[in-house]
């Protein structure tokens, strides 16, 4: 029996040991500027989670080449949130806990929203790079909360300032699909034009949702062309896009077709073909690539040259950019205390980052966020719409 | 043989007893309080920040989630792979409850657990019945359904992909629940009460029931035990304790979404059940414990750590199939029955009960019959205690009991011969309720009892045992039979979880009757073994000390002497005549025609599902139609 007691209390002690190992010691060191990137690097969506891993180290090597932060280097510690709320809670508790003040996190909003109570309850000053619900910002105030991505209205924001200055329409429709993101969007658009439309600069001559998954579209097209708006807005996915508008060539409708994020796909091109999609213009945030900014080629450049591809997706690179905008602050605070810093990101005015200006609202939005149009030329190329 | 088997089994019994109560239950002890401090204080140990206090927290969550499935899975073995589904319902209506209309989080507790519990019942009742794999895939499809309704947000309440955000903290007065370690703590408190419950639970008449579907439903509703309406309570209060998890969980991480809830969070719960060991408490806590800790050791081996989680599962199921941690009935002899106030000796509970055996056995108050008229006299016109009265049984096209007419005489033992396939059996499930007649009646002391289920034709009179044992295997002797005693006693589920007083004095009864029969059949030594360690022959006899402790008016044995070998026929028969002389009728099938003529009254021979004589026995045995239906027609 006291065989077994001993063996009992060496194995708690034992655990105790591997839990006191896990556990990382206090405040940051002061050789290096400690930032966290929380990311799921397992789940669901781990590819976005490495490709988040990457930018980001990337983006650190580039600072450190130019010596660092405060004459200090960037070190870069990784948590993963598995892309689950719980998880994510975890997540942010363990970077707390090693005392880190600033930390890149995370994607998803629902991921990112436990988290960043957590971070502003602990001041730690966290930057989402993955999460757009509008509801982060705008349902209540975190004040060390910030984001480098766009919200979800940034696209109809955008929208209604391309079709209105840059196109110059007065007669516009906006067709959806009634769920959630698609009809979000034509909501959000409407939201933005209402102004304009009080001011009588603009009409909607169309607002309705099109039934998803249908082959024939051709009521609803020749709706579009009896009201042959100048603007034809669509904002659900791709497939659809694609029926309607080959239909609608087809029919001869001639309005400027706009497709929001989800539509300029392969399948969109190959199912529409390249006669129907030719002068389409389609709303997309801007990878790197198609970017003239000189930080862009620099981080491109840099990316290449270490992996020997492109970054996987624009989330990633909007976690190397909130990095970018945390080195700023810190830079422009001189310190790295959670309040200086959040104040310092709040009023930056020159911050440069790899997406364009690192600017912030008083809520922690992602200020002038660059949205561009693009258009399909005569090979069914996408280009950057220029007028 | 049976005289190596006993011996040996007396050693097993003398070896445990020794190791068991004395040692046993003090090192238990002391490895508890050390775990109880440990808990306690681990918020505060040097090495935990709050990370760690969260992983335990969760722990908690996981622990109150693996008990509540327990109760479904463990306890009555019901495959329920949608429990996820019950802990969303709980999450969401706290998030929904307390976003539209404000109402405080800890009123909402109880809430939570109505409405999961509720719904459970409303999509349970109709599935209930449906066994093993089948109930599986049902679940299954409970679990998407509740998880896809989520996310397409009906009414614009659950907010689709995106989940509920904005759940509050627990309140108690202005002391609000906010911290980690706050959280700790409300969650273990929570999971030590449920755990207090259960084991109360498990150490009850409702419990037993449980476990006894868990082991044989068919003996179990055989025995008296309404299977339905056990599963439908077990199935709710599981729900309704994963219910209260989803509260939790809600108001901790302050957001909710579809994500949390999916299929891969009913089968972890599965994990743990499994991986602890059914019905085990502790094994429970340990299970959730390695289930949550240990991805969390794995997490910076990234992508690998469920790789690890995997493997480490697969190695744990190899060595330890049973769980690791399997509850220990045989361990700690009456005791563990949890009933209080019963002597520390259990001889000397025995001498109590068999000299208080004319008020506990109610088989014995009413036992009026003059037993006259035995062997060569005629058939006395005693009146009939059971009759069927041109009862029909059909399965498809093959008519297995045709217009029968079967008597049974009170005092007396009636038995039924035939051929093999003759249709004795399905006669016997048609008596006891396990079929209904495709036409006919079957009348029983003057009431018509043919539409009856087996568990409450039990409680009308007629105890039964099976034709190839159906013992509930991993139960002790002692709870077998008590298993017997069930149909007349009445604590529900709160007397069973608080051990109320009325509730300890009925199991009492329960226990010294169980004792009284079990060593009336003379299996008192094996009390504490379990049923399936019981040599075969003691098996038999198991099966009918189960059927007596329910004090039936008419005892129906299915064929009791076979694969017994001439020493135990012996005994059978002493002790079915015991049962004469202390009142009880019998009906018996049986193929040893020494049996069958040594002590019957009266027989009745059954050939192709119909009646070909009914006759004392000496006179059966001339009768050229049973020569005939035995042997062929004579040329």
């Amino acid at each position: 029996m006291k065989k077994k007691l001993v063996g009992f209390f060496s194995i708690l002690v034992s655990l105790s040991l591997v839990l006191a190992g896990c556990a990382a010691p206090g405040a940051s060191t002061s050789e290096t500027i400690k930032i966290g990137l929380q990311a799921p690097l397992t789940g669901d969506f781990a590819a976005e989670g490495q490709w988040a891993q990457q930018s980001v180290e990337v983006a650190a090597e580039l600072l450190n080449k130019k010596g660092g932060v405060l004459g200090k280097q960037i070190e870069i510690v990784v948590v993963d949130d598995a892309s689950n709320p719980k998880d994510s809670a975890l997540a942010a508790q363990k970077v707390i806990a090693q005392g880190l003040q600033q930390v890149i996190a995370s994607y998803g909003s629902s991921v990112t929203a436990p988290a960043a109570d957590l971070y502003d309850a602990n001041k730690v000053v966290s930057v989402g790079y993955g999460c757009t619900a509008v509801r982060l910002t705008m349902d209540k105030q975190r004040p060390y909360f910030f984001r480098t991505a766009g919200r979800d209205d940034t696209q109809s924001e955008f929208f209604v300032k391309f079709a209105t200055e840059t196109l110059g329409a007065k007669r516009i429709a906006i067709m959806h699909d009634n769920q959630d993101y698609g009809k979000g969007v034509a909501d959000d658009a409407m939201k933005f034009m209402q102004p304009k439309i009080d001011a009588g600069e603009v009409e909607i001559v169309y607002f309705d949702a099109i039934t998803p998954g249908e082959s024939d579209y051709s009521t609803v097209v020749s709706q579009i062309k009896s009201l042959n708006p100048d603007v034809w807005f669509y904002t659900a996915y791709y497939s659809e896009a694609a029926l309607l508008l080959k239909q609608a060539r087809d029919a001869g409708v001639t309005s400027i077709f706009v497709g929001n994020n989800s539509v300029p796909t392969p399948e969109f091109e190959k199912i529409a073909g390249v006669a129907a999609i030719k002068d389409s213009i389609h709303l997309n945030e801007p990878m790197p690539q198609f970017l003239a900014y000189p930080e862009s080629k620099e981080f491109l450049d840099a990316y290449k040259a270490k992996y020997n591809e492109l970054p996987g997706s624009i989330w990633a690179v909007y976690a190397a950019d909130a990095l970018n905008a945390l080195a700023a602050a810190i830079t422009k605070a001189g310190s790295t205390d959670p309040d200086q810093v959040t104040s310092a990101m709040r009023s930056m005015t020159d911050a440069k980052g790899i997406t364009g200006p690192l600017l912030f609202t008083d809520r922690g939005d992602r200020k002038d966020i660059p949205y561009y149009a693009y258009v399909y030329n005569d090979q069914g190329v996408l280009e950057l719409y220029s007028k | 043989m049976s005289d190596i088997t006993r011996n040996i089994l007396e050693r097993i019994g003398r070896l445990q007893a020794g190791r068991d109560t004395a040692s046993n239950t003090r090192r238990l002890r002391i490895f508890l309080s050390v775990l109880v401090v440990f808990m306690l204080v681990f918020p505060f140990l040097p090495f935990v920040n709050n990370y760690w206090v969260d992983v335990g927290f969760l722990v908690g969550i996981y622990a109150l989630l693996g008990l509540s499935l327990n109760i479904i899975l463990g306890e009555v073995g019901l495959f329920n792979l949608g429990q996820a589904a019950f802990y969303a319902i709980g999450a969401y209506t706290t998030a929904i409850l307390y976003n539209q209309f404000n109402i405080p989080i800890l009123l909402l507790l109880p809430i939570s657990a109505l409405v999961a519990g509720g719904f459970a019942y409303l999509v349970a009742s109709p599935i209930i019945h449906l066994r093993g794999d089948y109930l599986c895939i049902v679940t299954i499809g409970i679990g998407e359904i509740v998880r896809i309704t989520a996310l397409n947000n009906p009414f614009g309440l659950t907010n689709g992909a995106n989940g509920i955000t904005g759940i509050g903290n627990p309140n108690f007065g202005l002391f609000a629940i906010r911290t980690p370690t706050q959280f700790y703590y409300y969650i273990w408190i929570i999971v030590a009460l449920v755990i207090l419950g259960l084991i109360n639970l498990q150490k009850s008449r409702v419990g037993r029931a449980w476990n006894y579907i868990r082991e044989d439903e068919i003996a179990a509703e055989a025995n008296g035990i309404d299977v339905r309406h056990y599963k439908l309570i077990a199935f709710v209060l599981g729900t309704a304790l994963a219910g209260i998890a989803g509260n939790i969980y809600g108001s901790k991480f302050m957001i909710i979404s579809p994500s949390n809830f999916t299929f891969m969070e009913s089968c972890l719960l599965f994990v743990i059940v499994l991986l602890g060991g059914l019905g085990s408490i502790p094994g429970n806590l340990l299970g959730a414990a390695i289930v949550v800790i240990f991805p969390e050791i794995f997490r910076q081996f990234a992508s690998y750590r469920l790789l690890f989680f995997g493997a480490a599962l697969v190695i744990m199921m190899v060595f330890r199939p049973e769980g690791i941690l399997p509850r220990r009935r045989e361990r700690g002899g009456f005791n563990g029955l949890g009933i209080s106030k019963i002597p520390k000796d259990e001889d000397a509970l025995l001498a109590r009960a068999v000299e208080n055996a004319a008020t506990i056995a109610p088989a014995q108050a009413a036992a009026p019959a003059p037993v006259t008229a035995r062997g060569g006299g005629r058939l006395s016109d005693g009146s009939f205690v059971l009759e069927t009265q041109h009862v029909n049984m059909q399965f498809g096209g093959l008519m297995a009991v045709s217009q029968f007419d079967l008597k049974v005489r009170e005092g007396q033992i009636t038995s039924l011969i035939g051929p093999n396939g003759a249709g004795k059996t399905t006669l016997f499930n048609v008596i006891t309720g396990i079929y209904h007649p495709s036409s006919g009646k079957v009348i029983f002391a003057g009431e018509d009892i043919t539409s009856l289920k087996p568990h409450q034709i039990i409680s009308r009179g007629i105890a039964r045992t099976f034709q190839n044992i159906r013992l509930f295997p991993s139960l002790t002797c002692i709870e077998n039979v008590m298993s017997g005693a069930h149909c007349h006693a009445h604590s529900g589920l709160f007397p069973s979880i608080f051990h109320a007083p009325g509730q300890q004095r009925e199991e009492r009864r329960i226990l010294d009757l169980a004792s009284y029969r079990l060593h009336q059949v003379g299996l008192w030594e094996y009390r504490n073994e379990l049923a399936k360690n019981l040599p075969y022959g003691k098996q038999k006899v198991l099966e009918i000390a189960r059927a007596l402790a329910s004090g039936p008016k008419l005892l129906v044995l299915d064929e009791p002497s076979s694969g017994l070998n001439d020493a135990e026929t012996e005994e059978l028969m002493g002790l079915l005549n015991k049962l004469l002389a202390e009142g009880f009728t019998l009906l018996l099938i049986e193929h040893d025609m020494n049996v069958v003529m040594g002590i019957s009254d009266s027989v009745t021979v059954m050939e192709m599902g119909s009646k070909v004589a009914e006759d004392l026995p000496d006179k059966i045995y001339n009768n050229p139609k049973v020569i005939e239906a035995y042997l062929g027609k004579e040329e």
